[in-house]
């Protein structure tokens, strides 16, 4: 009897290897189950492969940008609205991917280990966005965009918060192109409709790039005030010509910057030298991406290792292979104007359940790219810039700093307008960039663009 | 009415886990920590050297064999000599075909006998005196914890039921008479059986079928809301689990009846089995439903009861027999059969429990290692000659690559139970319950998602503690034909269980089992009650009030 009785406990092997089984996945419940939850085969979140599980999402004034009905998804009523927002609300099918609307897909559903998707059932809506985003302000940078291909982002320099930030070529996501249409235009007039050029993007950026060779200029030359040139209007460095549009003739440093001239400034390369020019850009950043979100930006690119002289000349002027990704050029504006301290752009202000209990809050962190000393005297020099080159009646009240830009591309293409640049007004502490591809002269095409924007934020900000 | 079902769906959820939790937890603690009683029926007393030898167990073997119970190494005694019962209130020997025999009061027994106080038996020339003991009961150990209210634990349970019967209640805004019939007809049956146990056949412990009803609860909500049609032919499954479960209980009561009719339900295990075969029409791929009378069942099921029946044995048998040959080729047959159906599932279950039975009468290592190898190279070659039946597991540890192919039931439901988190999303308002055989073979799916995680990983976890208890409660049964039975349907169960809820969830290669008392299925749901039994039966209490009528060859001594 107790022989065959102990020998019962054979079953015990199973016992252990149901209990091992019954562990492993719990555990993978809990590492795995938030993934699981928030796949796309769910139909709890997903109606027809789109995402209608998310909230409401409101701009920074409470604007309703989209939220679900009857297991729809329902955008903003006004056209303008709906394209300037559409890359940082992004689609439902997860086209956009650093949208909002997919690259916070996981928190949008109000899923957590513990109650699952519950609160999605109760409320019949995941969880709620407040982003930091001006919908109006985004709409008048659209209309001043005016079709064209590329970019305005500005932010505040202080927190971190991105105020505006639109991306063109978009779409009316409430009349959506067919999939075939943007199949056929994507190298026309949807190229890359599904990028946010803000963190996207590559460019070239012509002058712009003077900001950074500036500083470095007044990093390491000890006498740079006392520098003087003479532009005749070209430069031959190690048998290539460096050109400018005009002869400038005799500037100081101060008049080089504000007259983008691009013998002086290959001149300065020279003294400078191409270590302690790439030393800058890469304290400036240059080589990293950057969070944004949940999503990452492109890295731009300054690298001068096979470089020749006349290849630094042309680079210090932001030519040659140098790429700049337009959030990182953001964070350029904003650590010039913030004592050298970029504080790093930001849009999801927080994330709230339908009961109003706050589950992520917008979070930044903040960089030093040069000493404040070298930030100021920057600061200074492109303040001087809109005051005597590109006129401070664009924009009234705002003790405006920038830097235009003109980069070429290619042969057969125009260069893209740039426009770099931010407040120096307690009240409206605001950076902003602007790209038009392949729109011509930076203070034609991208000034007023960035002119209509900040007025607009000033307003609102008021 | 929508407010209403709002606030059911959002209590009622949190209303049913507590009842399920509860109900399991007291009963369970229950078993573990029940107030005992171990008699000594009788002691031994050597003739010779007054040495004394307690009787504690019902059964005791005497041999040379260091297996034995009552080891006595000398010469003159068998290795497997005689067996002690303790019968009907009376003690009887049997002479497991000793090569010297048993005496009684120096007369020669021929197989069995019936033996008294003071008689004297012999065996291989060792003489001892039977006392049987004058008092009942010398050990008294103490509970932890009253005896549960199965009053509360019933009205409890059928709180859970008037839930899911409210939740399920109406469809598209018409009231479904069937739910009503369903969930209160369940309530009254319970109340039946408990009534009719406790008067007719003087149960007290009720802690197992508390367990089963609390499940059977659970599998009865989710089919009424997924399949309201089909409730109520559930229900009556339920009706004949429960029924068949007290006849079980009463036939097992007296042990002498169950030797006669192991053959008669091997027979009928094969015949069965093999008239599926011939009569049963392919049903997603496996041959094991048949269909009487408008009526389907699947014979498979039923065949658990009997093929665990025929396994078991009383230790005086166990001690003849000897050889695990006829065992084995019976079990080969039965495991071949359903093979055959291409029911590989039930294959898996019935050779896994063949195992655990063959062990425990033989203890052979070395014969049931064979037997596996066997098995396992016979398992290789059907999978490289039927290359289909290989193509099952292609996608285990893959599910997530073939999403929407040979992974989608695995998917859905780890994608469906981590959508419900701990406390699920309440019934009715799942989504997995769309997927093919939702309410049978993903069942613990759709009890993740619509109950909760801690629900679906509660039941399986209840089997593991009841098979923990049985084993070691085992010795403690009237006769190893209990132990072997209910050590065996436990592991029957728990094995299932762990091929249901492993196989969805990918962490092993086999789908289409389902999990006992949960899934949707009459047959299943008829055989786990009748399973249940077995356990039961290991349960010392369940047949402590039994009373024998003794046959005048006993002695009527009753007291």
């Amino acid at each position: 009897m107790r022989t065959t009785a102990k020998r019962g406990f054979v079953v015990l092997l199973l016992v252990v290897a149901v209990t091992v089984g019954l562990s492993i996945l719990g555990i993978r419940f809990v590492t795995n189950g938030e993934k699981w939850a928030t796949l796309r085969a769910n139909e709890h979140l997903n109606e027809n492969g789109s995402f209608i599980a998310a909230g409401n999402i409101v701009d920074r004034n409470g604007e309703l940008l989209a939220h679900t009905e009857n297991e729809k998804r329902i955008y903003n009523d006004s056209e303008r609205i709906r394209r300037s927002t559409l890359h940082i609300v992004g689609d439902t099918e997860g086209y956009i991917s650093s949208g909002v609307q997919t690259a916070y897909k996981t928190s949008l559903t109000g899923y957590n280990p513990v109650t699952g998707i519950y609160s999605l059932k109760k409320y019949g809506r995941g969880n709620d966005v407040v982003l930091t985003i001006d919908s109006q302000v985004s709409a008048v940078a659209y209309d001043k965009l005016d079709g064209r291909k590329g970019i305005v982002a500005a932010y505040n320099y202080k927190t971190g918060e991105l105020i505006c930030s639109v991306s063109s070529p978009d779409y009316d996501i409430e009349n959506k192109p067919s999939a075939e249409e943007i199949e056929k235009n994507k190298n026309g007039k949807y190229e890359g409709v599904y990028l946010n050029r803000l963190i996207d993007g590559l460019y070239t950026p012509g002058s712009t790039f003077k900001i950074i060779t500036t500083a470095s200029a007044l990093e390491n030359i000890s006498n740079i005030n006392e520098f003087t040139y003479t532009c005749k209007g070209e430069i031959v460095i190690d048998g290539v010509k460096v050109t400018c549009p005009r002869a400038h003739g005799k500037m100081n440093f101060e008049e080089c910057f504000a007259n983008s001239c691009n013998g002086a400034y290959a001149e300065l390369s020279k003294l400078l030298g191409k270590e302690k020019l790439s030393a800058t850009a890469k304290e400036f950043g240059f080589g990293e991406t950057f969070r944004f979100g949940n999503s990452q930006t492109k890295a731009s690119v300054f690298d001068l290792s096979g470089a020749s002289v006349s290849d630094t000349a042309w680079a210090s002027v932001g030519q040659y292979d140098t790429l700049v990704n337009p959030y990182h050029m953001l964070t350029v504006a904003g650590a010039v104007a913030n004592n050298g301290e970029a504080v790093l752009p930001y849009t999801v202000d927080s994330i709230k359940t339908p009961a109003g209990y706050v589950v992520e809050k917008g979070t930044t962190e903040s960089r030093t790219y040069i000493s404040p000393e070298v930030a100021n005297q920057v600061k200074a020099m492109m303040r001087n810039n809109v005051e005597t080159n590109y006129g401070d009646y664009n924009f009234k009240g705002l003790s405006m700093c920038g830097k235009t830009g003109t980069a070429e591309v290619s042969d057969d293409k125009k260069p893209h307008s740039w426009f770099v640049g931010f407040s120096d007004n307690e009240k409206c502490p605001v950076a902003i960039v602007v790209v038009v591809e392949n729109g011509g002269w930076g203070s034609s095409q991208a000034l007023p663009v960035a002119s209509a924007t900040m007025e607009a934020i000033y307003k609102s900000l008021a | 009415m929508d407010a209403f079902i709002t606030l059911m769906t959002s209590g009622a959820r949190y209303l049913m886990l507590g009842i399920v939790l509860y109900v399991v937890i007291r009963m369970l603690l229950s078993l573990f920590f029940k107030k005992t009683t171990d008699p000594v029926r009788g002691k031994l007393v050597n003739t010779i050297t007054d040495e004394e030898i307690f009787l504690y167990d019902r059964e005791t073997s005497i041999g040379r064999n260091k297996k034995c119970d009552l080891v006595l190494p000398f010469d003159t005694v068998s290795r497997l000599h005689a067996v002690l019962a303790y019968r009907n209130r009376g003690f009887v020997i049997f002479d497991t075909f000793s090569k010297s025999g048993v005496s009684v009061n120096g007369e020669k027994i021929d197989k069995k006998a019936r033996i008294h106080h003071g008689d004297v038996i012999d065996i291989g020339g060792l003489e001892y005196t039977l006392h049987e003991a004058r008092y009942k009961f010398i050990k008294d150990r103490s509970s932890l914890l009253a005896r549960p209210s199965y009053g509360i634990v019933l009205i409890l349970i059928g709180l859970f039921n008037i839930c899911s019967m409210l939740l399920n209640l109406s469809v598209d805004g018409e009231i479904q008479p069937q739910i009503l019939l369903t969930y209160l007809g369940f309530i009254a049956v319970q109340w039946l059986y408990f009534l009719f146990a406790t008067f007719v056949l003087r149960i007290h412990n009720f802690e197992l079928e508390m367990i089963g009803f609390a499940f059977t609860s659970v599998g009865l909500a989710i089919v009424g809301s997924i399949y309201p049609g089909a409730v109520l032919k559930q229900f009556l499954a339920v009706v004949i689990g429960v029924v068949g479960f007290g006849v079980m209980v009463i036939i097992m009561r007296n042990i002498d009846t169950l030797k006669s009719m192991r053959w008669a339900l091997a027979g009928a295990s094969v015949l069965i089995l093999g008239a599926t075969l011939v009569i049963a029409e392919t049903t997603n791929g496996a041959k094991n439903w048949i269909s009487l009378g408008g009526i389907s069942i699947q014979p498979s099921e039923l065949v658990k009861i009997a093929f665990i029946f025929a396994g078991a044995v009383t230790l005086e048998k166990l001690q003849s027999i000897k050889s695990l040959t006829l065992y084995i080729i019976f079990a080969t047959i039965c495991v071949g059969e359903l093979f055959l159906m291409y029911d590989f599932g039930t294959a898996l279950i019935f050779f896994f429990t063949f195992i655990v039975i063959a062990f425990m009468r033989s203890g052979d290592v070395k014969t049931l290692s064979l037997v596996c190898g066997v098995a396992a190279v016979g398992a290789v070659a059907i999978l490289i000659l039927k290359p289909y039946v290989a193509s099952r597991f292609s996608t285990y540890l893959h599910v997530w690559e073939f999403m929407d192919e040979g992974g989608y039931q695995q998917t859905r439901t780890l994608i469906y139970s981590a959508s419900g988190g701990l406390f699920g999303l309440g019934l009715g308002n799942g989504e997995l319950r769309n997927v093919f055989a939702a309410s049978e073979d993903l069942v613990f799916g759709v009890v993740c998602e619509e109950f909760g995680l801690i629900m679906g990983f509660t039941v399986p976890m209840v089997y593991c503690a009841i098979a923990v208890w049985a084993i070691i409660n085992a010795h403690k049964t009237k006769s190893t034909f209990y132990a072997i039975a209910g050590v065996g349907a436990i592991a029957m169960m728990l094995f299932q269980s762990m091929l249901s809820i492993f196989g969805i969830t990918d962490l092993l290669p086999l789908t289409g089992v389902t999990l006992p008392f949960v899934s949707k299925g009459g047959s299943s749901i008829i055989s786990c009650f009748c399973l249940l039994a077995y356990i039961k039966s290991i349960d010392m209490r369940t047949f402590a009030n039994f009373r024998p009528k003794l046959d005048a060859e006993e002695g009527g001594e009753a007291q």
